[in-house]
Parts: C-alpha cells; sequence; structure tokens
C-alpha cells in the first residue's frame, strides 16, 4: 500500500506520519438468515494532520469499518474475521481489552452522528469532559480537571464555557452538543479522530460551522482525521483523501481533487453526477437528474462477479462472474479503481 | 389574470406553553408567524429553513393536519379553514401529503393494495372491483412498481420503494395539489435523484402542483420554480430559483446558501459564517429575527421587525439593510 | 425486489412463526391448550362428571388406585383437581374479556381523544387503582353475595387498570404518527383512524396483557378462595388449598400438593407464553 506515500511525494507534501494502517480489513455479521460480510477485504491509511474519506450509502460498510477500528463491534452478532489494524504499527486487534480501552478516548476518539443519543442525559457536559480525563490522565486533581473541561469547552467555540460547563445536554442546542462530543474526543489530544456522519443531523448553517471548527482543530492539534459521510459536498470539502464504499468494498480510492475531477467508477460517477447543481438553468427548464438506476443490493442476495453489476450502464458479460470479482487495481498515479472497465 | 390555486394569508399557529400549578398559559411558541405566499396552479413552490423554522408545522397546517390559529388559507378561490369536516373530507380529494419518513407514513398491518385502496374506498371513488383493481395498476405503474406489490406488507421493501408507494397514495383520489414534507430527506443519495426525477415526472403528466420543502438546498432549488425561506416562524425572502441563488437580499438567505458544501474541491470557499445558534421559537429576539446573528444589524433591526420590500413582481423579502448587489 | 419469492407474510405471520421455533414456547402453548381442552370437557360432563361419588376411605392417600389420594369426604383428589380447571380456566378468561372490553375501550378513548374526555378517564381509573384490589374484591363480594359471580365482577372490575394505562399510553404515542397522519390526509374519520388503524397496531399488547392476566387470575381466585369469598358447591383449587389448612396439621399433604401444581403449571406456562408473546410481538424488535 504504498500508493498514497508516493502520491504526496509527488506531491510535494513532506512525509506525512502514517498513524493507522487497515489491511484486508473482514467483518462479518451472523443472522437467522445467514452470514453477511459487512466489510470484505477493505485497506487504506490515515496520517497525521491529513483527512480521510469514506463515502458510501446504506449497507455500504463505512460505519461497520470505523467501529472495528476502535473494536466497538458487538460480539456476537458480529466479529472482525480478518485482516490487521495496525495502529503505529501495533495491531490493536490482538491486544488486550484493557490496552484497548487505554487507547480508546485517549489516542483514537470518535464522534458519533447523533450528539443527544451519545450524551449521556444524567450528567453535566462538563463531567462528561472529565470523565475521559478521569480515565486516561489519572495524574489530573479534580480541580484539574475542571479547568482542563472549561479548556476544552473554549477550544471547540463555546461561548462563556465557565458557565456552560455546569449545564445539562437537554439544555444545548445540537450545535452545541456536537461541540461537547467534540471537545469530549480531544481532550486527551487523540492521534486520530472518526467522526461518524457529524454533521448529518444538524442545520446547514451549524454544519458549516462545525466542519469549520475540525479543520481548525486539526491544524491546531494534528490529528488525523476519519470523515465517514455520505454527503459528497462534505468530502470535497474537508477530505485530502477518499475512499468509496459500496457493500462492504472499496471500490474506488484516491485523493479528493482527482476523484471529483476524474471519477473512474461509473458508482463514484453516478454519485457525483446525481447531485443537483446550482449551475443550472432556471426552474421548470431543468432535465431530470441524472440517476443511478436501482437499488442497492440486499448483503444476503450479492450478484457473482461485480456487486455493481445490476446498476451499471457499461456493464458487460464479463463483469457478471466467470471472472470473479474485480480487483481493486491502480489505474493511474494515486488512483485505484475496483473494476473491469474503469471510464476513461 | 394569474391563477392561483392556492393563497395563504396571514397564516398563524401558535402552541401554548402551559405552565404554573393551574396549567395557565404562561406563553405561545408561534410556530407560523403571520405567513402569507401563492401558489400557482402547476408550479413548484420551495420552501426551506432550518430548525425551528416553522416549514414542517407550515405544511401540515395548509391540510388542516395542524389546526391554524388565524388566517386564511384559500384554495381553488375557497377558504378551507372554517370547512366542517364533510366539507373538508371533500376538499381532501384535491389536496394531498408526502411525508419525510417512509418507515412511519405505511400502516405496518396493512398490505400495500389495501393501503392505495383505503383512500378510494373512503371517497368511494372507482366502485367496481374491477375498476379499482385496474386504478391499483394504473397508480403502481405511475410510480414505476411491479403489479405484486399490491399483496406485499411495507416491511418488504427499501426506503425509496416506501415512498413510491407514499405517492402513489397521495395520487390514489387524483389530487390537484401535494405538500411534500422532505420527502427525500431520509433516502440514500442515489435514491434521491430517483424519486426527484418522479415527482417531477409526475407533475408534467398530471399537472400537479406541489410545495416542497426541505432542508436540502440543492434539491429544492433544482426542482422549484420558487423558493421561500423561513426563519423562526416567517416567511423572509421568496424568489424565483436563480433569482435567490445569484441575487438573495436576505443576509440569512446569503448565509444559508454560503453554507452548503460543495461537492467541488477546487472551489475556495469564501463561506459566511454565521454566529451562534438558531435561536429558540420560544424566545425569538426582538425586532427583526435574525438580528443577533446578522453581520449587517443596525439599530433599527433590533427595534423594528421589517415590512415586506418588493424587489420585482416575483422577489419579496423582509429586511432593512439588505445584501447589496453590484 | 424483496428478495424473497414466497408468499408476503404480514407482521402476524412472521410472530407466528418465532413463535413456533420455540420449543419451550410450543410447550408452553401446549400445556394452555390441554388446560382449556381438560377445562371444556369438565364443563360438559364427558369427564370426571362423578367427582362428587365417595370411591373409598376419608383420607386415604396416594397410592396406585387412587392417584392423588382422597379428601375427607372419600373423594378422589384426582377428580376435584381436574373438575377445578373449569373454574380456573373460566375464572381467567371472563376476568381476561372483561378487562380487554373495559381497558381497550376506555384506554383508547382517553388516549385518541385527550383533553377533557382523558382527564375524566385516568381521574376514574387513578381512583379504581388507589383502592387496594382486595378490599374491592371484599366489598363485591359482600354486595353480589359469595360464588363466582362475585369472582368474576370483582376480578373483572379492578384488573382493567393496568391495560387502559398501556391501551392509552400507546394511542397517545401513534395518534400522531405519520401513518395516522396520512390517514386524515386521504379523509379518514376518526372510527377509522381508531379501529383499523391504530388498534391494530396496538393489539399486540391486549394479546401479551390477556396471556399475563390469565395466570393472575388464577391465582386471585385462589387467594378469594382461601378468603373464603370463592366458588362454593364445586371444587376450585383456591378451596382445595383453603381446606388443605385443617389437613395439613393432620399430615394430609395430597390435597394441597395437587391443587398447588395444577396451578403452578398453568401460571408458568402462561408466564413463559406472555414472554414469548412480548418477544415476537413486539414491533420494536423487528428490524427496519
Amino acid at each position: 500500500m504504498h500508493w498514497i506515500l508516493s502520491l504526496r511525494a509527488n506531491k510535494g507534501i513532506g512525509m506525512a506520519e502514517k498513524i493507522l494502517e487497515v489491511k484486508d480489513l473482514v467483518v462479518e455479521f451472523r443472522t437467522d438468515r445467514g452470514t453477511i460480510t459487512a466489510v470484505n477485504g477493505v485497506n487504506f491509511e490515515v496520517f497525521k494532520g491529513q483527512t480521510l474519506g469514506i463515502v458510501g450509502e446504506s449497507g455500504s460498510g463505512k460505519s461497520v469499518t470505523a467501529l472495528s477500528i476502535m473494536r466497538l463491534i458487538p460480539n456476537p452478532p458480529g466479529r472482525v474475521a480478518g485482516g490487521e489494524i495496525l495502529y503505529r504499527g501495533q495491531n490493536v486487534l490482538d491486544i488486550p481489552l484493557d490496552e484497548m480501552r487505554s487507547i480508546r478516548g485517549n489516542k483514537i476518539a470518535m464522534i458519533f452522528q447523533e450528539p443527544m443519543t451519545s450524551l449521556n442525559p444524567v450528567f453535566t457536559v462538563g463531567n462528561q469532559i472529565e470523565e475521559v480525563l478521569e480515565l486516561h490522565q489519572k495524574e489530573l486533581s479534580k480541580q484539574q480537571r475542571t479547568e482542563k473541561a472549561i479548556e476544552m469547552l473554549k477550544l471547540v467555540g463555546i461561548p462563556s464555557p465557565e458557565k456552560r460547563v455546569h449545564e445539562y445536554p437537554h439544555q444545548l442546542s445540537g450545535g452545541m452538543r456536537q461541540r461537547v462530543m467534540i471537545a469530549m474526543s480531544l481532550a486527551c489530544e487523540p492521534d486520530i479522530l472518526i467522526a461518524d456522519e457529524p454533521t448529518t443531523a444538524l442545520d446547514v448553517t451549524i454544519q458549516a460551522q462545525i466542519l469549520e471548527l475540525m479543520k481548525k482543530l486539526q491544524t491546531e492539534m494534528g490529528m488525523g482525521i476519519i470523515m465517514i459521510t455520505h454527503d459528497l459536498g462534505v468530502v470535497a470539502e474537508t477530505c485530502d483523501d477518499v475512499a468509496v464504499m459500496y457493500c462492504g468494498q472499496i471500490v474506488e480510492q484516491s485523493d479528493v481533487k482527482t476523484l471529483f475531477g476524474h471519477p473512474r467508477h461509473p458508482y463514484t460517477k453516478g454519485l457525483i453526477e446525481s447531485i443537483p447543481s446550482f449551475d443550472s438553468t432556471t426552474g421548470g427548464a431543468k432535465g431530470r437528474l441524472p440517476t443511478i438506476e436501482g437499488m442497492v443490493p440486499s448483503l444476503f442476495d450479492l450478484p457473482s462477479g461485480c456487486n455493481f453489476q445490476n446498476r451499471c450502464a457499461h456493464v458487460t458479460e464479463k463483469c457478471r462472474g466467470p471472472h470473479g470479482e474485480p480487483k481493486l487495481e491502480p489505474v493511474s498515479k494515486g488512483q485505484m479503481v475496483r473494476c473491469f472497465h474503469p471510464l476513461s | 389574470m394569474t391563477d392561483n390555486i392556492l393563497e395563504v394569508r396571514n397564516l398563524t399557529k401558535r402552541f401554548p406553553i402551559k405552565g404554573g400549578i393551574f396549567g395557565r398559559e404562561v406563553g405561545a411558541v408561534k410556530a407560523v408567524n403571520d405567513v402569507s405566499f401563492s401558489i400557482k396552479r402547476g408550479e413548484t413552490l420551495g420552501l426551506v429553513g432550518e430548525s425551528g423554522c416553522g416549514k414542517t408545522t407550515l405544511g401540515r397546517s395548509l391540510l388542516r393536519l395542524i389546526e391554524p390559529t388565524a388566517g386564511e388559507i384559500i384554495f381553488n378561490g375557497q377558504n378551507i379553514v372554517d370547512l366542517n369536516a364533510t366539507h373538508m373530507r371533500e376538499m381532501r380529494r384535491k389536496m394531498q401529503i408526502i411525508f419525510q419518513d417512509p418507515y412511519a407514513s405505511l400502516n405496518p398491518r396493512m398490505t400495500i393494495g389495501g393501503i392505495l385502496a383505503e383512500p378510494m374506498e373512503i371517497h368511494n371513488l372507482f366502485p367496481g372491483k374491477e375498476e379499482r383493481r385496474n386504478r391499483l395498476y394504473q397508480l403502481l405503474d405511475q410510480v414505476q412498481l411491479p403489479k405484486d406489490t399490491l399483496n406485499k406488507y411495507p416491511h418488504e421493501f427499501s426506503g425509496g420503494q416506501r415512498q413510491r408507494i407514499c405517492i402513489a397514495r397521495a395520487l390514489a383520489v387524483e389530487p390537484e395539489f401535494i405538500v411534500c414534507d422532505e420527502p427525500v430527506s431520509a433516502l440514500d443519495v442515489s435514491v434521491q435523484a430517483q424519486v426527484v426525477n418522479l415527482l417531477m415526472d409526475l407533475q408534467k403528466d398530471l399537472g400537479l402542483t406541489y410545495l416542497f420543502i426541505a432542508h436540502d438546498l440543492k434539491v429544492v432549488e433544482y426542482i422549484s420554480s420558487r423558493v421561500a425561506v423561513m426563519y423562526l416562524g416567517n416567511v423572509i425572502e421568496v424568489a424565483e430559483s436563480h433569482e435567490l441563488y445569484g441575487g438573495a437580499r436576505h443576509p440569512y438567505t446569503k448565509a444559508l446558501f454560503s453554507a452548503i458544501p460543495k461537492p467541488n474541491p477546487n472551489v475556495h470557499m469564501d463561506r459566511i459564517l454565521l454566529e451562534g445558534d438558531i435561536p429558540s421559537p420560544m424566545n425569538p429576539p426582538s425586532g427583526c429575527h435574525f438580528h443577533p446573528r446578522c453581520w449587517n444589524a443596525t439599530d433599527k433591526c433590533r427595534e423594528v421587525y421589517p415590512e415586506i420590500t418588493n424587489e420585482s413582481e416575483t422577489h419579496q423579502y423582509k429586511c432593512h439593510n439588505p445584501i447589496r448587489l453590484n | 425486489m424483496a428478495t424473497n419469492e414466497q408468499e408476503s407474510k404480514s407482521l402476524w405471520h412472521h410472530a407466528w412463526d418465532s413463535l413456533m421455533s420455540d420449543r419451550t414456547t410450543v410447550i408452553a402453548m401446549s400445556i394452555v391448550l390441554i388446560y382449556s381442552v381438560v377445562a371444556l370437557l369438565s364443563s360438559t360432563g364427558l369427564i370426571v362428571s362423578d367427582w362428587s361419588k365417595e370411591v373409598g376411605p376419608s383420607y386415604a392417600p396416594p397410592s396406585s388406585e387412587f392417584l392423588f389420594g382422597l379428601d375427607i369426604f372419600g373423594r378422589s383428589v384426582f377428580a376435584k383437581t381436574v373438575k377445578a380447571t373449569e373454574i380456573a380456566m373460566s375464572v381467567g378468561l371472563v376476568t381476561g374479556i372483561l378487562t380487554v372490553l373495559i381497558g381497550v375501550t376506555l384506554g383508547s378513548i382517553a388516549g385518541y381523544y385527550g383533553g377533557k374526555v382523558d382527564e375524566v378517564l385516568v381521574w376514574f381509573y387513578t381512583t379504581v387503582s388507589s383502592i387496594p384490589g382486595i378490599m374491592l374484591l371484599i366489598s363485591i363480594a359482600f354486595i353480589v353475595g359469595k360464588g363466582l359471580l362475585a369472582v368474576y365482577l370483582s376480578l373483572g372490575l379492578t384488573s382493567w387498570t393496568g391495560l387502559f394505562r398501556l391501551i392509552r399510553g400507546e394511542f397517545i404515542r401513534h395518534k400522531d404518527r405519520e401513518y395516522v397522519q396520512a390517514a386524515t390526509a386521504i379523509g379518514g374519520g376518526d372510527f377509522r383512524k381508531i379501529f383499523k388503524h391504530i388498534l391494530p397496531n396496538v393489539f399486540h399488547i391486549v394479546i401479551i396483557n390477556f396471556s399475563l392476566q390469565f395466570q393472575f387470575a388464577i391465582k386471585s381466585e385462589v387467594i378469594l378462595s382461601y378468603l373464603g369469598l370463592g366458588v362454593q358447591g364445586v371444587p376450585s383449587w383456591g378451596t382445595m388449598i383453603n381446606d388443605a389448612k385443617l389437613e395439613l396439621a393432620r399430615g394430609n399433604w395430597w390435597q394441597l400438593a395437587a391443587a398447588t401444581a395444577a396451578m403452578m403449571v398453568v401460571v408458568l406456562a402462561f408466564n413463559i407464553l406472555g414472554d414469548s408473546l412480548r418477544d415476537a410481538l413486539d414491533p420494536k424488535l423487528k428490524g427496519k
């Protein structure tokens, strides 16, 4: 997996420090209808100070991938069936659970989509930030923890943090709560922040604030961010590199400019084109939106051959099974595609 | 003479807040505050805004699913606010609604055939068995679902398919006007475009008029001929889509459009970032509700609520200190 | 398109399949079925119609001849136990039906209409449920006189409160749901919304409650009989246990054992059934 490193060399970006490497990750879920492979052989790298976007729709496996990095996959019914997750060279799938706990929230942190349900309603926001410090920075006194909590609230742009630190989640708006979540996740200055649809539940003006905040904090604190989202606009704005997932596999992987400028997989191209843009003509005279026909197949019922065959405008017999599944292969410098007929 | 299928005048919906030991009214939330607009037959009016702006309440009030507190809703020349239950039922043939959550808007215990036939039963349409069955097939055809859909149950379908079923249900009574309340927000991106296309096709084929409520500005701007922007219960700007995008006069509209992340990494965002949170509709700021977050705010904005300014025949806004256009 | 080519199954059908797939549940259901059949046969006189006949010496212990032994009058304890099933099952059934009728009617009206109607009904419910059950039972028994009718009335008129609360809560939750709003939008009236839309979606609660209520009724009958307020003239497990008070002192345990065992088995079966029904029918557990 040296394609990203070579890409950076080409772009003159200094060799950013690689902090996470996911290799051939496979995650399965057992259900009464059979076993499904939610994540099927996923590879990517995360670097300090850089944002990797993982884009996909329902069933793509993007959230499951994120949860597996933190070893938060509920077992049963799920389990990591293969692969390695190397944090600073060490495979976190192998380490004992208490060592994993010392990493969670401390070195690798996560923020979720719904800030209301991710925050405990019976504790003040200050308490919740302090809890993270209590677990991982045991040398701090109670006084110091409270001070640090107030400092974190200020860092994430919450006004009057000394007052807010004593408030409960329900007293804060959605945007504020998400800021609190960010404060909690950054309290121990982690190397990696995993953000699972962090702005999907927020209003668009608040979303803009939160994305701006995350970028600013990344510049100040230098952590790597994994941004999981279905919104290509968010990807374009915030990510340096992108992996597009479909039915548990990465179907296209490249840096963000190449992805939007020159998508090679029909699914990626279809997604980009189906977003209505503002440059279209006046209302009424607009044609139909280009769409991807059909629906995402059920993971219980994947076709043999390419998973995307039933929706692809360029499908041929080769895609339907005789050659198995297409592999993820480099198609140009720094761009990988999983397709028998990548777009030119 | 413009043919307005719908005219809304001074529509208000307030929700009282009870408090104290005797449960007396201590305040009120003006979810919809003195809203007036009209929709021409065959057009699509988009309605956008963020949480607490009142767009969902407005949409449901138009159909009297929520009873308005004050104002008039004039549909095809008739004020429907005071109609009794029988007359309102007749009116419901002409005005329908599609909801946001395709999982919650279908009764899980009924077959699709039952769900689609129900509106026809209520209004006694297509009474013969053969006639009704043909009508059901026709509806399925219009939303591109196969015939065997009729015997199945909602839990057997995906979100996009359920939304098509909801559209078919709305079409069953041959309505003229449909309120689309965030119809694609809960769907996957690749499915959203399919449903948007379907709605646009149906509008052309059946001559429908839509009120399209959404928070996704891109979709609204695409499907609508005119767009109204709401903030804390008020319509603060209305204009044709292209006028709004390029030439918004109200600072909130401009901020709203600039906040949307563009799917183009090469475009450098000169984005307007609003300060602070969206205020709660229970306690709106004085004067112009937007002034605490407005970079153009003047003293007058803090004290006096702005009147409507007519920029052109199609473009109105409420602002003391609008954006200057070059 | 739906991936299964088989015939479409409604949610009820799915629930039934899921119930049938669990062995414990099937056993519990069979037990309930057996008890019901026994009660029916006994009530029509097809079996144990001669329960009152003296068949041997007073207080004969269990033996190969007399399975559960004999009581003070030399009557077969086995026959009495079987005969008593009638009382138990009928009490459970009648109480269950009364509870459903009262609880569902009042609960749906209160939950759906809200406002003053709700306030009045909730006041009524609160009053009834704050009176200690035993007192109510005894009072009604005094008015109506001892016997089966007293048991039916006192249980039926007091056990509806739990179901009322549940149904009212569900109606409040469902009436603002979008599928109900959709019913309004297509022109449906109150009647249609209550009976055709909301009720089928809360009915699983009624079924679960009925099952749990049944065993509560059986136990209550035992208590009433123990207090001397229960059925007269026909054996019931309660009266048998009541009689056991005196017998135990003399070392005669078989009547107590038989009645208690018979009761425990069916109560346990209903409990298991109630839990399985809840697992199978609760829509929250159904994936989207």
